[in-house]
């Protein structure tokens, strides 16, 4: 049986915003899924004109600010996007602790998410908080520090299987004589023999001779494999499955003739007709099912959200580690289903649920959830049709939504 | 990497969930003189395990480091002068006038730990990630890539399929090293109580669990996804009756956040539930790239009173010849020090094994003049040796149906 519009726009909406929200299928489902999706991609950038408190570096105001983002009506595949790249080059507010710093680097997310891809990584590798992050602060010629020059190769760029010893410590000394400095919160470059590469002094990496910090990003962006490696995490997240061969070895050269444009690379996978058949083929991620079920309950506050994405172990500005979120089914594991009905359990009776004269259809299109396996309609009947609540609508309409916000379709993506 | 300190964002006030218990910080007696009480070990199926996950790479050499005037002490001071442990800083382990042991060690001396000395692979590699993945999945040399974890096969040896779990991470996603084929293993939050949540109405209740009971049926038509969310939900349930009748919190848990999953464990293995293996991830930053004393120092004083107050509770409450504590991590940490009085990724490292055991030091120590290309130790204790010790001689598997190629190390534990 074909999908419907409604089913295929909802899949659209889940995987290319932080929703669907109530009533948004709804809004676009004359359109269909494939001018969704352009509706989507040209959706601009969120404004960051008014940004969060950077002053306590206790408080988690910017966590807030960026939950509000994903949260905004307005969010679009550039929100997702920012999202992405957090996951891919992530900096961490447990190690970094300083928002003035943090924050730079979170707009180079955004100034990027969609643009290029080289350009991103110059500005990020000198930082203020990625030099902290990876330890590139006051890393020398004399005495180089190489967690940055491994990291960057390993998960930014070309993947761990292409990276040898000799890169890491050579990288090492192009990237050094950078430091964060602690008065100003700017980026500093020591232009000095024990700090830094002489003017013109190369060092061989990667199979070219490569100088100081731009030399080493060009030569892990001019590396085939940085185009693959990067095509591969961004058709993961937006179509859920590994790619075939052909399919990765096609995007990894659209991706890599465009210079590495994320805009060219993310359409390119939007556009592929496996991304529209790939329903339910990932978990929802905890920030993905929070911000729905949210928008679903009718809620907003940035405290429960926080609490219930602590619990699942995925909060904005705290990755576990530089490898950023695992991806797969553990999402959905026993301690997940836990958390997240922990989170339903509180939700609100919603008045058209309540109203409605088939509660649960009304709770399955409060949850933007157009596609209902059998197994999960029984478990919503057996509420509809408990004795005990027939006349108790609001508390059964609590339940139905609980549910709902629980099944397997709503925690899919 | 840097591994997360979610101790620090608790102190923020955030985790204020409801399964967030309070937690007191109570002054720690000195450390015990003597070697508290722990009988010899109980029969083989009463056992169980307790995993120390020192992520990130733990540095062995801090811990136990080498003293007096060998060549082996001689490298270390001149290739660590602004990391070494200094001779004041170190307290006599015994039975070595040529090896220390780091000071903010002593509540853990006093349990007469068994140390395993350069515990790595033949062929090690640099990335946490890579070396993470070994560890956990039981591979050392990257040859036996294989879905199931090391404790996840152990746990299908030793564990009961009817069990709601026989193998628990607790910490805030699940294991790769849990990873079993035949029992249920899984992850919980170890601010969280574990219990289903509920409605307060009863009838509310019963209709919501009754409805998550159909909800929880896999289907056999159904994608692995759906079928993966499934035995979530259903899982999910089934935990809940085994955490709702856990004994109560032992006293005396130091206020960090390994306390907290310390304590839980204690929960957990105090009554026989079929659990057996609890993996605990330290989320503590042994990636110590730089300053590496002082902050190596703080985590070991964080795990030396985590580990004696729950040493002392499994012993309170009769349950110490139960449980065997060990620790792990992917690697240590290089052997000359970085100009960030920090310590770059390393290969093997020094692991301790604490409850029914002899103590003592196990294998040779690294000849710290003699290293590998990377200027780091060569092991002299595989991997997959220190593994096949836990499976045989704790829990009386054969080594070869849970590892290959590794056998058992004789003396550290009494069969």
């Amino acid at each position: 049986m074909a999908a419907t519009n409604a089913q295929l726009v909802a899949h659209v909406l889940r995987r290319t915003t932080f929703g669907p929200y109530p009533g948004q299928v709804e809004s676009y489902v004359s359109k269909g899924a494939t001018k969704t999706i352009d509706a989507m991609l040209a959706r601009s950038a969120l404004s960051t004109s008014s940004p969060p408190n950077l002053t306590n570096d206790d408080s988690n105001d910017p966590v807030k600010w960026w939950l509000s983002r994903m949260a905004s009506h307005s969010a679009g595949v550039h929100e997702k996007m920012t999202w992405f790249w957090h996951g891919v080059v992530p900096v961490s507010h447990s190690k970094v602790y300083w928002w003035q710093v943090e924050w730079p680097a979170h707009k180079l997310l955004r100034q990027y998410a969609l643009g290029n891809y080289r350009t991103f990584l110059k500005k990020i590798t000198v930082t203020p908080a990625m030099l902290v992050y990876l330890d590139g602060s006051w890393s020398t010629v004399q005495g180089p520090n190489e967690n940055y020059a491994r990291e960057l190769q390993e998960l930014f760029t070309i993947g761990q299987d292409k990276v040898i010893e000799a890169n890491v410590q050579h990288g090492a000394l192009a990237l050094a004589g950078w430091h964060a400095d602690y008065d100003t919160g700017k980026a500093e470059f020591i232009d000095e023999r024990w700090a830094s590469l002489g003017s013109g002094q190369k060092v061989s990496f990667l199979g070219k001779q490569v100088y100081r910090s731009d030399g080493v990003i060009d030569a892990v962006c001019d590396h085939s494999a940085t185009a693959r490696f990067i095509a591969n995490k961004a058709w993961l997240y937006f179509v859920g499955k590994k790619p075939s061969t052909a399919t990765l070895d096609s995007l990894a050269r659209t991706y890599r003739n465009s210079g590495l444009n994320n805009r060219t690379l993310v359409k390119a996978i939007l556009h592929d007709p496996k991304f529209l058949s790939s329903r339910f083929s990932r978990p929802r991620y905890p920030v993905e099912w929070v911000i729905a079920a949210m928008a679903a309950m009718g809620l907003s506050s940035k405290d429960a959200m926080m609490d219930t994405l602590w619990g699942m172990g995925q909060l904005p500005f705290y990755p576990p580690n530089v490898a950023g979120w695992p991806s797969g089914d553990g999402w959905v594991s026993p301690s997940m289903a836990l958390a997240k009905a922990a989170l339903a359990v509180d939700s609100p009776a919603i008045k058209t649920v309540v109203d409605a004269s088939d509660p649960v259809a009304a709770a399955l299109k409060r949850c933007s959830m157009y596609e209902v396996s059998s197994q999960t309609r029984k478990a919503l009947k057996r509420i509809a049709d408990e004795p005990d609540l027939r006349h108790r609508k609001a508390d059964r309409a609590r339940i139905l939504l609980a549910l709902c916000l629980s099944s397997p379709e709503f925690c899919l993506a | 990497m840097k591994l997360i300190d979610r101790r620090a964002f608790l102190e923020l006030g955030l985790a204020s969930g409801a399964g967030l218990a309070a937690t007191t910080l109570l002054p720690h007696a000195a450390a015990a003189a003597r070697r508290p009480n722990i009988p010899s070990a109980a029969p083989v199926g009463k056992r169980k395990l307790v995993v120390l996950d020192m992520g990130g790479g733990n540095d062995g050499l801090s811990m136990f480091p080498p003293k007096g005037s060998g060549a082996t002490a001689d490298a270390y001071r001149s290739l660590r002068s602004r990391t070494r442990i200094e001779s004041e800083d170190m307290i006599d382990f015994g039975g070595s006038n040529s090896v220390g042991m780091h000071r903010n060690l002593t509540r853990i001396k006093a349990w007469k730990p068994a140390v395993v000395l350069g515990v790595g692979v033949n062929k090690p590699d640099l990335s946490h990630f890579e070396m993470q993945r070994r560890w956990w999945s039981g591979d050392q040399d990257s040859t036996h890539l294989t879905s199931t974890g090391f404790l996840g096969r152990l746990c299908d040896q030793i564990g009961e399929r009817s069990a709601p779990a026989v193998g628990i991470s607790l910490g805030y996603g699940p294991s790769p090293s849990l990873n079993a084929a035949r029992v249920t293993t899984l992850s919980m939050n170890p601010y969280s109580d574990g219990e289903f949540p509920r409605f307060w109405d009863v009838d509310m209740d019963s209709a919501w669990k009754a409805a998550w009971k159909i909800m929880a049926e896999r289907q056999s038509n159904e994608t692995v996804p759906f079928c993966s969310a499934r035995d979530g939900a259903a899982y999910a349930r089934h935990f809940s009756d085994l955490a709702r009748a856990l004994p109560g919190q032992g006293d005396g848990y130091p206020n960090s956040e390994l306390g907290v999953q310390l304590r839980l464990a204690g929960q957990m293995l105090r009554q026989d539930n079929g659990i057996r293996i609890i993996h605990i991830p330290v989320f503590a930053d042994f990636d110590t790239h730089d300053d590496h004393r002082n902050r190596h120092a703080e985590i070991m004083d964080m795990l030396d009173r985590a580990v004696d107050a729950f040493l002392k509770e499994m012993v309170a409450t009769g349950h110490a010849d139960e449980v065997l504590v060990v620790t792990t991590s992917e690697f240590g940490r290089r052997v000359p020090d970085n100009e960030s009085n920090g310590l770059d990724h390393g290969a093997g490292s020094f692991v301790m094994l604490l409850g029914p055991v002899n103590q003592g030091f196990y294998g040779d120590y690294p000849d710290l003049t003699s290293l590998d290309r990377d200027d780091n130790i060569v092991a002299t204790v595989h991997m997959n040796d220190y593994y096949a010790t836990i499976a045989q001689k704790w829990f009386g598997v054969p080594s070869s149906e849970v590892i290959s190629g590794g056998s058992a190390m004789s003396g550290i534990i009494d069969t």
